[in-house]
């Protein structure tokens, strides 16, 4: 075991599959001389050269175009958007051709591309450089759906998404990535479809996305320390979720808070409630609660930040009005 | 002239009755000896009428209410009469409230929500419905007197508590009737007292199926023209044991056996509601058969309607209880007090049999007699279960030696 | 006939092979539209005719193993790039013998191994697709070249410029073929961009563009000849206008009456087909004979291929469930 920031788990995970395939290849904005602007990829264009570690112009549409393309014709390429903001402009690339083309075409075409991006709130980035927007591609039938919340999440999971041969959205946070965890020095891969109980309770069950199951784990200490027991769930995969799971700890508890920074109107947490009540509608003692970011754009003030994303003490909150 | 209405004493040994029914509402117009309400004893539904005519004026004990004998339940009086001397030196011992289901052991319900369906969440109806509670019963502590998951955990924990222990978890709680109470209490008690052993026989029944079905010819009886059945031929049967071997008739106090000159015989029968009655043959070894017959049958007609008067129910000196009718091949009883000795009869079965080298099929009934051994030792027992195994099978012999009377 | 460049000049075989393709287009979008007004075949046509020597011009230039992207209108490219008549009649009718397995339609259908990397419905979609897969191309060194067709109205697209800018910068082997034929949906030229040579737009990435006769099969195979093999050197891409018109309205049922008539009647009277024939015909490269015999088989195998279409099995509706991914 060795300690490692997340985003030395990313360019680990990168690392080792472009040294086990050689089809793998990195495309995107400043990830070559500069190590990308969270220095992901720090030392890859040092090791596999211009040629596999890409620098391009300012284009997401190419960007994942190009990636689309290439990985239609037999290469695997992982794209960097830099901030999950700009998947707008890539949209079209990301939604309608990757997701769909091998569908369209009676499943002829194989895309293995992986689309890394980043996310999240809590730096004054501001509306345009905050946001989580997971949601958007989970809706898309076609696409994979990845948010790890730990160093050793992040790396077994990436390793996994490039080797899928199915188009994945991988969204990294941005205050993630200078966390540290333990991550095996021997090779794993996790699973999609797995999610992970953080920390075992009875009374209430949190369903965390990224950074916000750190935020959980800590509304659970301080809630443990006052005698409420709460257990916190990481689906860590939202396409494909890990229901059953979930299922087992509201079985448990008959209570549940789901929390992401994506907004509240239409988030994961709406999927998530909603599997739960037409699965464990009768293990539900009072209605489902998400405590996610308010349905206004995210705030340059840290104060007004820390109001409208959600907090640990929210989640405090939350789960002594349940109980 | 008003009069009082009380709970009457319907036994020698009754000392409270519970009030099922009434039969007329306060107002309601009576008429003298119709029946007014019923009443449940130990042994039986009871009907009790209307001492005179007049109006019901006032009802002091209500359905389901069980009040010691000589409370004033009631008042009969002239329309309108003024009854307030009557109740003012009028004794009401307190009531308690005769339970049948337990419900809820809380408080009575507050009440929650003015109006609208009751609140429970999906968690704690699954719960109510898994244990088999009526959730609309329940008050609810959540919001809005919204029923909690709690609040059904501590009706299932109360419903445990106040129902006897059964050793596995029940599935409905219910408190026991009085008469079962009655029932378990003399079941424990003869068990204790008692030492009981059994004697198990096959008894042939063929010779005694014919004669069931062409009494005349084989009974030598005159047709009467009631229907003889089995179980005739062995109250009679047994009867004459009885009175061959006087000790299995008896009845143990203290020291001291009392030997009855009389053969009383109770048959216990299953009534329509499911209690056990044991209506009792008076004399039988005075009767003839087709006597009996009469008797015996009119007498199970009343018991299987509860109808039985405390008399008729009184002075069993020996008991027979048959199981056959349900498919039981052979059983044990339990011994009646203050009775020494029980006969269990169980079904007519065709059994392969071996007489004399050969085999053949036969209707074989298993009969078990119990009795008591602190009276009755094994030999004897033995030798009274084989003479009555003789007489089932030489059904003649029920008739040879009394013929009408 | 256009300024003949000696080099990139078709051989007698490819101009044979140019004719037929572009007999089989032309008879096909024919029968394509009858089946259509005809209520055999559900959703919409976005019809080629009119635009045959583009597609036929452009894809005699190719390896088997070279790419292509497609369009809406994206009928004329596949044949041209060797797809049968009857599976693509199979996947217009919905069936399961259809290139896609009736999951795509007129708008998407492709055949992979062929080269063809979709068809596709978003407007310049493909162009950004185009360039990736010239970027895998030059990546593993195969020498393949990727074709990419487009429109007008796709020239204006955002995508386009990121997608030529890429190809430019990383001198990728693609060949972006715009077929300008006046209109975006409703749109004409003038309305809609300030230039009229959209090759004059190649400046603006640094790579070479061409403008050439889109109803001249010749003309066409010649500049995208010379366009492939800068490609494949490794010289970057090219962008090639062929100036075209479409004979009928945006998709098939649309009146196109944003057209002025005479343009129509301008445009008809160049009819491609016979143009073509008469200059076969002329330079001793096929008798009429022959191109009648031509006429004739595709003809049959037409017939063939609609009649496979009718008779081949309708999926099942739970065959939606299938195809996601792999």
């Amino acid at each position: 075991m060795k300690q490692l920031f997340y985003k030395e788990a990313v360019r680990d995970a990168l690392r080792e599959e472009m040294l086990r395939d050689e089809r793998v290849f990195l495309i995107g904005l400043d990830i070559g001389r500069f190590g990308g602007t969270f220095k992901a990829t720090q030392g890859l264009w040092e090791e596999f050269g211009a040629e596999r570690v890409r620098d391009t112009p300012l284009s997401e549409a190419a960007i994942a175009g190009a990636a689309v393309g290439a990985a239609m014709t037999g290469l695997r390429p992982v794209a960097e958007i830099m901030y999950n903001d700009f998947l707008t402009i890539a949209m079209d690339q990301v939604a309608n051709q990757a997701a769909k083309l091998r569908y369209m075409s009676g499943g002829q075409a194989t895309i293995p591309v992986v689309f890394r991006t980043q996310e999240g709130a809590g730096r004054s980035s501001a509306a345009q450089h905050a946001q989580s927007l997971e949601a958007w591609v989970a809706h898309i039938p076609g696409l994979k759906v990845v948010l790890p919340s730990t160093p050793y999440d992040a790396k077994g999971l990436l390793k996994t998404a490039i080797r899928d041969d199915t188009p994945v959205v991988f969204f990294e946070h941005k205050l993630l990535y200078n966390t540290k965890g333990e991550v095996p020095e021997e090779e794993y891969l996790i699973p999609f479809g797995q999610a992970k109980v953080c920390r075992e309770g009875t009374g209430v069950t949190i369903v965390a996305l990224s950074r916000m199951v750190l935020r959980a784990l800590e509304a659970a200490e301080i809630l443990a320390a006052e005698g409420v027991s709460v257990e916190v769930v990481d689906p860590r995969t939202i396409v494909p979720l890990d229901i059953d799971t979930i299922l087992e700890s509201v079985k448990k508890t008959g209570r549940l808070i789901v929390t992401h920074e994506g907004y509240t109107r239409c988030g994961i947490g709406a999927e998530i409630a909603t599997q739960v009540m037409e699965k464990g509608l009768y293990y539900l003692e009072k209605p489902v609660r998400r405590v996610c970011a308010l349905n206004v754009p995210v705030p340059f003030a840290p104060v007004m930040e820390n109001y409208v994303i959600p907090s640990a003490a929210a989640l405090v909150q939350a789960v002594k009005e349940m109980v | 002239m008003a009069a009082k209405i009380t709970m009457p004493m319907l036994g020698l040994t009754m000392t409270e009755g519970a009030i099922r029914k009434w039969w007329k509402r306060e107002g309601d117009p009576v008429e003298k000896g119709a029946p007014l309400f019923e009443v449940e004893t130990d042994k039986a539904l009871v009907d009790i009428a209307a001492p005179e005519d007049g109006w019901l004026l006032r009802v002091l004990v209500g359905a389901e209410q069980v009040v010691p004998v000589g409370t004033i339940v009631g008042v009969i009086g002239a329309e309108k009469e003024d009854i307030s001397m009557i109740l003012g030196d009028s004794v009401a011992a307190p009531a308690r409230e005769a339970s049948a289901v337990v419900g809820p052991v809380a408080e009575t319900p507050k009440a929650a929500r003015a109006s609208g369906p009751k609140l429970i969440s999906p968690r704690a109806r699954r719960l109510a419905e898994e244990h088999h509670i009526d959730w609309k019963d329940l008050q609810g502590t959540g919001p809005e007197g919204q029923i909690t998951e709690k609040d059904v955990q501590l009706s299932i924990a109360n419903a445990r508590a106040s129902s006897p222990p059964t050793g596995a978890r029940p599935d409905t709680v219910q408190a026991l009737s009085n008469t079962r109470q009655i029932i378990a209490g003399r079941l424990t008690q003869s068990l204790r007292e008692r030492a009981h052993i059994y004697l198990t026989m096959a008894v042939d029944m063929g010779a005694a199926l014919d004669s069931c079905q062409k009494p005349s010819a084989s009974l030598s009886t005159p047709p009467s023209g009631a229907p003889l059945s089995i179980n005739d031929l062995i109250v009679k049967a047994v009867a004459i044991c009885l009175t061959e071997y006087p000790w299995v008739n008896s009845t143990l106090v203290d020291k001291e056996l009392h030997l009855h000159s009389s053969v009383h015989i109770g048959f216990a029968v299953a009534a329509e509601d499911g209690t056990l009655v044991v209506p009792v043959l008076r004399g039988v070894e005075g009767m003839s058969l087709s006597e009996l017959a009469k008797v015996r049958r009119a007498i199970v007609e009343k018991a299987t309607h509860r109808r039985l008067s405390a008399e008729e129910m009184a002075g069993g000196t020996f008991t027979i209880s048959n199981l056959g009718m349900y498919g039981v091949e052979q059983f044990t009883a339990i011994i009646n007090p203050p009775e020494t000795g029980i006969l269990a009869i169980g079904a007519i079965t065709e059994e392969p049999r071996v007489i004399q080298g050969g085999l053949f099929v036969r209707p074989v009934m298993r009969v078990t007699l119990g009795v008591d051994h602190r009276v009755v030792d094994g030999a004897l027992a033995a030798q009274f279960l084989r003479r009555c195994k003789t007489l089932l099978e030489q059904p003649q012999l029920l008739t040879a030696s009394k013929e009408g009377k | 006939m256009t300024e003949e460049r000696h080099d990139y000049f078709p051989t007698v075989e490819v101009r044979k092979a140019i004719h037929r393709t572009m007999v089989k287009i032309r008879r096909f979008e024919e029968r394509a539209v009858e089946l259509f007004m005809a209520q055999e075949l559900p959703g919409f046509l976005h019809s080629y005719l009119g635009q045959e020597a583009v597609a036929a011009g452009a894809c005699a230039c190719l390896r088997e193993d070279d790419y292509i992207t497609s369009t809406h209108r994206g009928h004329g490219h596949i044949i041209a790039k060797g797809l049968r008549l009857d599976r693509m009649m199979a996947e217009l009718f919905a069936k399961t013998t259809g290139y896609c397995k009736g999951k795509g339609g007129s708008m998407h259908i492709t055949d992979f191994s062929q080269g063809v990397l979709g068809a596709n419905g978003i407007v310049a979609a493909g162009v950004p697709i185009a360039t990736g897969a010239a970027l895998s191309a030059q990546m593993r060194k195969s020498g393949q070249v990727v074709v990419c067709f487009f429109g007008d109205g796709a020239s204006n697209q955002g995508a386009f410029y990121e997608a030529a800018n890429l190809g430019a910068v990383w001198s990728l082997p693609v060949i972006y073929v715009c077929e300008n034929n006046l209109y975006a949906v409703s749109t004409h030229q003038s309305h809609h961009q300030k230039v009229k040579d959209i090759s004059t737009r190649a400046v603006a990435f640094g790579f070479p563009g061409i403008s050439v006769d889109g109803n001249d099969p010749i003309a066409v195979y010649q500049a995208v000849a010379a366009a492939v093999h800068r490609a494949r050197q490794g010289e970057g891409p090219t962008l090639v206008e062929c100036k075209t018109y479409r004979w009928l309205g945006h998709y098939v049922g649309d009146p196109a009456s944003y057209r002025p008539p005479e343009e129509v009647a301008e445009w008809k009277a160049r009819d491609p087909v016979p143009r073509y024939e008469r200059y076969l015909e002329e330079q001793g490269v096929m008798s009429a004979v022959e191109m009648v015999s031509v006429h004739e088989q595709v003809k049959e195998e037409l017939d063939a291929a609609v009649e496979f279409a009718r008779h081949s099995p309708s999926p099942q509706p739970e065959d939606a469930l299938q195809d996601v991914e792999p």
